[in-house]
């Protein structure tokens, strides 16, 4: 009985420790532990409820809706849930989740989201907890049957993520919403860039037709004009007869006139020719000492009337480079021109210096200078300052932006210091472009002059055999004579302004745009047979023997590459 | 030996002060108002060169040009063609048609001289 009553204590107190035990153990979980009877009332809740704000006893007895959400009754209640599944068959997946579930096992109910009220804040709609439920239901066995006594389940406070989510959502929902407005607002750039597209041709046939029109107008006052000319002139040269002194003056100053109008027309065409892209550089190697030297030349005279001198300053001998010959002499003929016509007495200096990647020119006077406030404007189109220029000497007020326009196009600068009274400093900076970039260019252009009007292009090489040992037999001199005649031959028998004679030194380059390697042939043999004849008559035959090739688009070359290749240009 | 030229042009004014202006520099001249004219005044009187303008009315200048080349006691005498218009296919198109040089209108006497001088003076075999 002792024994008995003895393992009676004990196991008494084993039940009591284990239950200890897990009481301790529902209470350390931060989760919401709850058992409900059959009626849905609670029976047991942890102290974990205190979170909702209830104290564990205040809640037995009560039907377990005291904690939930009034809108989510109905969604999570066997009661009501389950009228709805009446007679339908699911699978595990589909089956209710109920707060006081019945079934266990598999079809027990896992993360059932439901919201919680709390028992004192209850004053907005926005007041809840996020709880997600996980319950089975609670079976006792009673003999050999089980019998339903209640449902055992956790809720787990998942607020914080349900928040984040919420949060994230709301990012989302605002994401998308940019995202449209963003692909609106694209739309809406796309459609006003056609349009800005549309406007662009407009304006650019609107130019075209502009340039068009300048250079018409400039063509048809030429053609009358130069009748003007001819018949004065031929009349003031006696070509029809001898006239009086009066005559002669009157006749003089209506060709000074003429000759003004023709500059002004060309000066407008110039700078059409400029503000449409249609200048085309015509790049030579050119001495541009000499050029300045027969620049000086055509000034002498005008310099000497007034007394001026002229001054030329050379860094070196000669100083070759890739430039447009006319262009540039146009350039320094409106440069030292205006200088000898702003200037009334002391000095115009022009000087050219060698830099290694560039060469600077400059004009220097001693005239009247500008005023500061005039400097900024002074290369725009019809600016003319208040400089006293000699009787007959009025521009047009163009010269300074053609010039500006042909420095730009040779990838130029132009800078102007000038003060009143002490004078002008004009000086340009021209970069050396490689024989390589200048074939290139032209190469270019040829072959996409050939294939657009469906014809060829042919290139010559004129060239010396083994130019290295001449040099030392003969000397750099006499190479030179060489080679100048060579240059000197080759222009008398190019054809139109389009064919270009490229000589650095040596070799020698013909380029003959819409040509074919027939006609190009030719050309070669004619050159090849008076040079040589050249090369007897100075006694050279036995010294100097030249080699001539000829490659043609389409037939020997197809692109710029092969071309380079060929002619061995490197 | 005075060089005879015979100029092609239908613009009177023009053809008039060509005309006196290559008579005042020493060269016998004759004119022709259109390619017909020009043509039969070519094969009748052998000038030593012929000034051709492209574009006239009726038989314009490369058409002429191509009949002066094909008959044979014309297919010699050196053709310099005025065009107005001075694009390079133009100017390819008379030259390949056996002209020998060109001038772009308006011209200078000095350049319309210093071309006809190049042409009769010139290299053999232009």
């Amino acid at each position: 009985m002792d024994n008995c009553q003895q393992e009676k204590n004990k196991v008494q107190q084993e039940l009591l420790e284990s239950q200890e035990r897990y009481r301790v153990l529902v209470e350390t979980i931060p989760d919401i532990i709850y058992e409900l009877d059959t009626e849905g009332k609670f029976v047991f809740v942890s102290e974990a409820v205190e979170m909702l704000g209830y104290k564990p006893q205040e809640l037995m007895g009560k039907h377990f809706s005291e904690i939930i959400h009034p809108d989510d009754i109905a969604k999570v209640s066997r009661e009501t849930v389950l009228l709805q599944y009446k007679g339908k068959v699911t699978g595990d997946e589909e089956a209710p989740k109920l707060f006081d579930e019945r079934r266990t096992g598999k079809r027990a109910t896992k993360n059932l989201e439901v919201r919680l009220l709390h028992k004192n804040k209850r004053s907005t709609p926005e007041d809840y907890f996020y709880g997600e439920v996980h319950s089975s239901g609670n079976w006792q066995e009673v003999g050999q049957q089980k019998r339903f006594v209640g449902s055992i389940g956790i809720i787990r406070d998942i607020t914080k993520r349900k928040i984040v989510e919420k949060i994230l959502t709301r990012a989302k929902e605002e994401l998308e919403m940019q995202t449209l407005e963003l692909r609106k607002a694209n739309d809406n750039i796309k459609k006003l860039y056609r349009e800005l597209e549309n406007k662009n041709k407009e304006l650019q046939a609107l130019d075209k037709l502009k340039s068009d029109f300048l250079s018409m107008v400039s063509h048809e006052l030429r053609t009358p004009l130069t009748t003007i000319r001819e018949g004065v002139s031929q009349v003031l040269d006696g070509a029809l007869g001898p006239i009086s002194q009066q005559q002669r003056e009157f006749l003089s100053i209506s060709l000074d006139d003429i000759e003004r109008l023709e500059r002004i027309i060309n000066e407008l065409l110039d700078i059409s020719k400029i503000e449409s892209g249609k200048l085309d550089l015509k790049l030579e190697y050119v001495d541009l000492v000499g050029l300045v030297k027969n620049i000086c030349i055509i000034f002498g005279t005008q310099a000497q009337k007034k007394n001026l001198a002229l001054r030329q300053n050379f860094s070196k001998e000669n100083i070759g480079i890739f430039i447009d010959k006319d262009m540039i002499s146009q350039v320094l003929t409106n440069l030292v021109g205006n200088a000898i016509k702003f200037t009334q007495e002391g000095y115009v200096e022009i000087s050219i210096e060698d830099k290694d990647d560039f060469v600077e020119c400059s004009v220097k006077d001693t005239g009247c200078g500008i005023a500061e406030e005039n400097l900024p404007k002074i290369f725009e189109k019809f600016q003319q300052f208040s400089r006293v220029a000699g009787p007959g000497e009025k521009g047009t007020g163009l010269g300074l932006s053609i010039v500006k326009g042909i420095i730009d196009i040779h990838r130029g600068k132009l800078f102007v210091e000038s003060k009143l009274n002490c004078g002008s400093k004009f000086s340009f900076i021209l970069p050396k472009i490689t024989l390589k970039e200048v074939m290139e260019d032209y190469i270019a252009k040829g072959l996409e002059e050939a294939s657009s009007y469906n014809s060829s292009f042919s290139i010559i090489n004129f060239g010396v055999n083994n130019f290295e040992a001449l040099l030392k037999t003969i000397g750099p001199e006499k190479c030179n004579f060489v080679l100048g005649n060579l240059e000197q031959l080759v222009r008398l028998y190019l054809r139109k302004k389009s064919d270009l004679v490229i000589r650095e030194n040596h070799p020698l380059f013909i380029i003959l745009p819409l040509t074919e390697k027939t006609v190009a042939i030719k050309i070669m043999q004619r050159i090849l047979s008076n040079f040589n004849n050249f090369l007897l008559t100075n006694r050279l035959n036995t010294l100097v023997s030249i080699y001539s090739k000829v490659f043609s688009f389409p037939q020997d070359c197809k692109t710029k590459d092969e071309f380079l290749n060929f002619l061995e240009i490197r | 030996m005075q060089k005879k030229i015979l100029i092609v042009d239908d613009e009177p004014h023009i053809l008039k002060m060509v005309e006196n202006r290559l008579k005042f520099s020493g060269y016998e001249t004759i004119t022709a108002q259109d390619g017909n004219e020009g043509l039969k005044k070519a094969q009748e009187q052998k000038p030593h060169l012929i000034l051709l303008d492209i574009l006239m009315p009726g038989m314009n200048g490369f058409q002429t040009l191509k009949k002066l080349k094909e008959q044979e006691d014309t297919r010699n005498i050196p053709v310099i063609i005025l065009t107005a218009k001075g694009q390079p296919q133009d100017v390819e198109e008379a030259i390949n048609l056996g002209a020998s040089d060109y001038v772009v209108k308006p011209f200078t006497p000095i350049v319309l001289l210093e071309k006809i001088n190049k042409v009769l003076e010139g290299p053999k075999g232009q």
